[in-house]
This record gives structure tokens, C-alpha cells and sequence, in this order.
């Protein structure tokens, strides 16, 4: 099952960063912003986020206006 | 702030950032967040809009907020490298919810709070430095 979890994660991630293209230069365009529809795929991006062990991760939480 | 005084000052590739945009005030909308996310541009940034405040809620559930504070926005958590999971508890009138796990540091900007742990952007960054 833990490899199963890992594998589910890994995909997400993998959608993650697909949907969130990074810029090369800073004002290299803009990229669309990942959406979820559904609470649950939402915590399963933040989940894949913070699942990454090798990085020191700041998550904000923010209006846009 | 977090631009000009975070993430251009820290040029480190083992800091990642999440920043979840959240349909807070009445007139917040995904388009305002698309617009709003070129005021974070770096690379290591991940954006995403979390339009049924799913994140916004289960992080009020851990942090330990004001009775005031409906959810959890405009707010900085801080993670050491190191796999977190969350967690899938009650969360009341018998429901259960997915809750994040707790950040090892984080500060706030919210009037609902105490001017405890508000933020101050150069105790935040020395906080990342830290743990880099």
C-alpha cells in the first residue's frame, strides 16, 4: 500500500509541475496558476508538495486582492 | 515583500515555495489570482488556486488561530526538508477532514491575531536560512 500511496503522489506531482510552467526569466510570461475543483485534489497537491524530503518548503496562504 | 526580501535575497535551489491562492474577500476570483501570481515570479514557486478554501480550513483546524479567524490566509509556514503527510482526522459534528501537518515555524498577517508571531519578514527569512 505505501508503494501504491508513493506511486499516487508521484503522479500528482508530475501533474503538478505540468500544470505550473516555470518562467525562464522573470517576466517571461505568465504561467496558469494549477486549479483544483475538488477539496480532496487539492490537499493531494499539497500533500505531493510537502512529501518532497529533501527541500525546506515555505507554503503561503494568500488572498489575490 | 516575499519577492524582494525572501526569494530574491535567498538564491538557494533547496528552498521550494507553495503559494495557495484563496477565494477570501467577495471579489477574489481565480483570474485575480492568475493576475496576482506575477508578484511571485520565481522559479522555485508553485502556484495554486484552492477554490473551496480546503487548505484555508484545514490549516485553521492546526494553527492555533484567534476564535475570530474563520480560516487560515495570509499566513507563512515554514517546513524542514523532511517527508510530511496529512492526516485524515475528525474534525467535528462527527465528519472527518484531511488535515496538513503542523508547519515548524510560521508566522502571520491577520488582524484576528495577536501581534504574536506577526510577521516580520526579516525574522522569516532568517528562519529559512536556518533550515536550509
Amino acid at each position: 500500500m505505501p508503494k501504491i500511496r508513493q506511486g499516487i503522489y508521484f503522479v500528482l506531482w508530475l501533474a503538478l509541475l505540468s500544470c505550473s510552467e516555470k518562467p525562464q526569466k522573470h517576466n517571461a510570461g505568465t504561467p496558469k496558476i494549477a486549479a483544483a475543483d475538488l477539496g480532496s485534489d487539492v490537499v493531494q497537491m499539497a500533500e505531493s508538495f510537502l512529501a518532497d524530503s529533501a527541500q525546506t518548503r515555505l507554503v503561503i496562504l494568500l488572498s489575490p486582492t | 515583500m516575499v519577492q524582494s526580501d525572501i526569494l530574491a535575497k535567498i538564491n538557494s535551489s533547496q528552498l521550494s515555495v507553495f503559494v495557495i491562492w484563496l477565494p477570501i474577500m467577495g471579489s477574489d476570483s481565480y483570474q485575480h489570482a492568475q493576475q496576482a501570481q506575477t508578484l511571485l515570479f520565481d522559479s522555485r514557486a508553485r502556484h495554486l488556486w484552492d477554490g473551496r478554501l480546503a487548505l484555508a480550513q484545514g490549516y485553521r483546524r492546526i494553527l492555533p488561530l484567534g476564535a475570530e479567524c474563520k480560516f487560515a490566509w495570509d499566513v507563512y509556514l515554514l517546513y524542514r526538508p523532511g517527508g510530511k503527510r496529512f492526516r485524515y482526522t475528525p474534525i467535528g459534528d462527527g465528519k472527518k477532514g484531511w488535515t496538513p501537518p503542523a508547519p515548524d515555524f510560521w508566522m502571520h498577517q491577520l488582524n484576528c491575531m495577536t501581534k504574536e508571531q506577526y510577521l516580520d519578514i526579516n525574522v522569516l527569512r532568517a528562519a529559512i536560512e536556518k533550515m536550509l
